[in-house]
């Protein structure tokens, strides 16, 4: 057991709150850039193997009508994520587990060709959203819950245009990512999985507003949400408000706030949520960001921190207004932001501008 | 208005969260003392790190914001300018974050800011300059003598950004020296890829000897970034002698023994999974390219993109769980 592990056991043992002598040390776990570097590869001999398979059925074989066959494309896909699956449980080397994540990719592709073309857009999106969220379930491989699970959040946020789903996306997505990070630690045997969804999760909603933002449309819909009651466009903000209130009241209680404290954090939250309203992606960062010091994860800080200095760049960059007024935009902004940090600061320390 | 904990605790490092987590996943925590475990391992900050850290982000965002309105606010009236007011305007702003560097103290965090702040602004100074006075110099010269400008600054900064801004204004003129069009030649980007090599290699060399004896540039991030520096414009160096078939000895030869070093020095003597990880994928890009040259565009057929794929994930394996074993033996 390494000196860190040492001296957490012996804090915790004081405590009573663990027994018995320090466990052996196991996995020592991988920095996060190994994680990114197997999944990169993964997802590069994805696309070969997945290109040897279309190579082999159009040139080699040619059976080129195989691919016009929804059924077919589905079987061939399940096929590989079937075997993907059972190399997973298998538990085995690296090697398996590599090989096992390309193959799954791959044959989400061919299942993904096959959706689209057995079923409308708007149905083989959902169909695709709702067989990730069953891969983020039950493939037991860190990596491919985060993917799955980011595409299947993306699925509700972006790709799939239907009016209720939108409404209620942001909300759920953003409830469900905060309650994964608030109780990380509650599930022991689920935790892997946990973090994993929650990962996936955070990636999702800091990358979702990006298509409003980018002026992009990578939605699949028939135009049905410009034709809704303009209410519809203020009740995605109230219920990821609503989520944010539930991320910030659990922090609070954690804390043990006094009431006051409770009261100001949520009169800055709803400011936040007006602000989000006209600029994307500022309350799901900020949330992120939130969650990230909840539990000293520098990683997720880091990316709801990257995110937010993107929206809100963006959002200045397109304001239509003059560079003047722009200016002035930001001067108040900032000093706002001062004026709430000088405000808090006085309410902690009984004094102005002292840091803590 | 907090809960008060028994004594202040510093933020923790990433560490102790990986050895919590590590814990919880195997079980030695009961699930219903896990949060007050976490509070206790200080995972769960108490209320004035709560504190400290909603401090300094207000902070941070809010002189983000002040200083984008200044830097607005000028670009709006610039049009409206006189030639000496728009020297004045950018001569005072370095005037001021120098001055700031020097109220704030040389030490302090606010203060090396402030002297990375008057760096930066030299560079809009030069480049206002070269607006004005159209004196014919190419758009490298800009470059180069920002980056000796900036010299003095970074030598008495001693601030490890000040240094990696002084190396991205090395890579930029040289970039623009060997093609000022933007468009690459096929010998000169060779060459370009050489010289950044060698470049970034002997900074690398020199920050990691340095290192050793000033503390405050012993910054691992600053290191593995100009080691990405080095290695990126090598393997660019091979892989394009591969795709053009001309002398791949000399790139191979260079490369061998770069990997040789980075492996010796960073295994053993400094060790650092980030650049073992680093030499790992240049590896894998090489003999993919190799293959791909090879024997994908030899064979053309499924076969030869199915090896492809085999080779990869035969050799993302074989790298990864060679990194996890030498990472696991720095643990114990």
């Amino acid at each position: 057991m390494n000196a860190e592990h040492q001296r957490l056991w012996t804090s915790l043992q004081q405590q009573g709150l663990v027994e018995g002598a320090p466990p052996a040390p196991g996995d020592a776990g991988s920095p996060w850039y190994i994680s990114v570097f197997m999944g990169f590869f993964g997802w590069l001999a994805a696309l070969f193997l997945f290109l040897a398979i279309a190579l082999l059925f159009f040139f080699d074989l040619e059976l080129d009508w195989f691919f016009e066959s929804p059924l077919l494309l589905w079987t061939i896909g399940l096929l590989l994520i079937g075997v993907a699956f059972w190399l997973l449980r298998s538990a085995a080397s690296e090697f398996v587990r590599h090989m096992a994540l390309a193959f799954s990719l791959a044959g989400q592709g061919f299942v993904a060709w096959g959706s689209f073309g057995g079923a409308d857009a708007i149905g083989a999106t959902l169909l695709i959203t709702g067989f990730q969220m069953l891969l983020a379930v039950f493939m037991p491989d860190f990596i491919h819950r985060v993917f799955s699970t980011c595409v299947a959040a993306l699925g509700l946020l972006v790709f799939v245009e239907l009016p209720l789903l939108n409404v209620v996306a942001g909300g759920a997505v953003l409830a469900f990512t905060g309650w994964v990070w608030l109780h990380e630690f509650q599930f022991p045997r689920m935790l892997p999985a946990l973090r994993a969804w929650g990962y996936g999760g955070v990636l999702a909603l800091v990358t979702s507003r990006s298509e409003v933002v980018l002026g992009l449309n990578w939605s699949v819909g028939n135009g049905v949400l410009d034709t809704l009651p303009t209410i519809y466009g203020w009740l995605t903000p109230l219920l990821e408000g609503l989520a944010a209130v539930y991320i910030v009241y659990n922090v609070c209680q954690r804390l043990k706030t006094a009431v006051r404290v409770q009261i100001l954090a949520l009169c800055a939250l709803t400011a936040l949520v007006l602000a989000s309203a006209d600029a994307p992606g500022l309350l799901v960062c900020m949330m992120v960001i939130v969650l990230g010091q909840a539990g000293s994860n520098s990683l997720l800080k880091g990316i709801g921190i990257a995110g937010l200095l993107f929206y809100a760049s963006a959002f200045y960059y397109q304001l239509h207004v003059t560079l003047m007024v722009k200016a002035q935009i930001l001067l108040a902004t900032g000093l706002l932001l001062l004026a709430m940090r000088w405000l808090m600061l006085r309410l902690v320390n009984g004094q102005a501008g002292e840091s803590p | 208005m907090f809960e008060t904990q028994p004594e202040a605790k510093p933020e923790i490092r990433p560490e102790t969260r990986k050895a919590f987590v590590a814990l919880v996943d195997g079980g030695q925590i009961a699930p219903a003392d896990s949060n007050r475990a976490a509070a206790i391992a200080g995972v769960f900050p108490a209320g004035r790190q709560w504190l400290r850290f909603l401090d300094v982000l207000l902070l941070c965002l809010g002189g983000l914001a002040l200083a984008f309105s200044v830097l607005l606010f000028v670009a709006f009236n610039w049009g409206d300018l006189g030639r000496l007011a728009r020297f004045a305007l950018v001569e005072g702003a370095v005037l001021l974050a120098f001055v700031g560097y020097w109220l704030a103290g040389r030490e302090t965090l606010a203060g090396k800011v402030a002297l990375l702040s008057t760096g930066l602004l030299l560079g809009g100074l030069l480049a206002l300059f070269g607006q004005t006075y159209q004196t014919g110099a190419d758009p490298w010269q800009l470059f180069f003598v920002w980056m000796l400008l900036l010299t003095p600054f970074a030598l008495i900064g001693r601030f490890a950004p000040l240094w990696v801004l002084w190396a991205v204004l090395v890579n930029l003129a040289l970039t623009l020296y060997f093609q000022p069009t933007g468009r690459f030649s096929t010998e000169a980007y060779g060459q370009l890829l050489w010289v950044q090599f060698a470049a970034n290699g002997f900074m690398l060399c020199a920050w990691e000897w340095l290192a050793g004896r000033a503390p405050w540039l012993n910054q691992r991030w600053a290191l593995r970034f100009l080691a990405m520096a080095t290695l990126m414009p090598l393997t660019l160096r091979v892989v394009e002698s591969v795709f053009s078939s001309s002398d791949l000895w000399l790139p191979a030869l260079v490369f061998l023994l770069a990997l040789a070093i980075v492996y010796g020095v960073y295994r053993y003597q400094r060790p650092d999974l980030f650049m073992l990880t680093l030499a790992a994928v240049s590896v894998i890009a090489i003999v993919v390219s190799v293959l791909v040259k090879h024997v994908v565009w030899h064979l053309d057929n499924s076969g030869s993109v199915l090896l492809m794929a085999i080779a990869l994930m035969a050799m993302s394996t074989l790298a990864v769980n060679w990194l996890r074993s030498v990472h696991r033996g720095w643990q114990v």
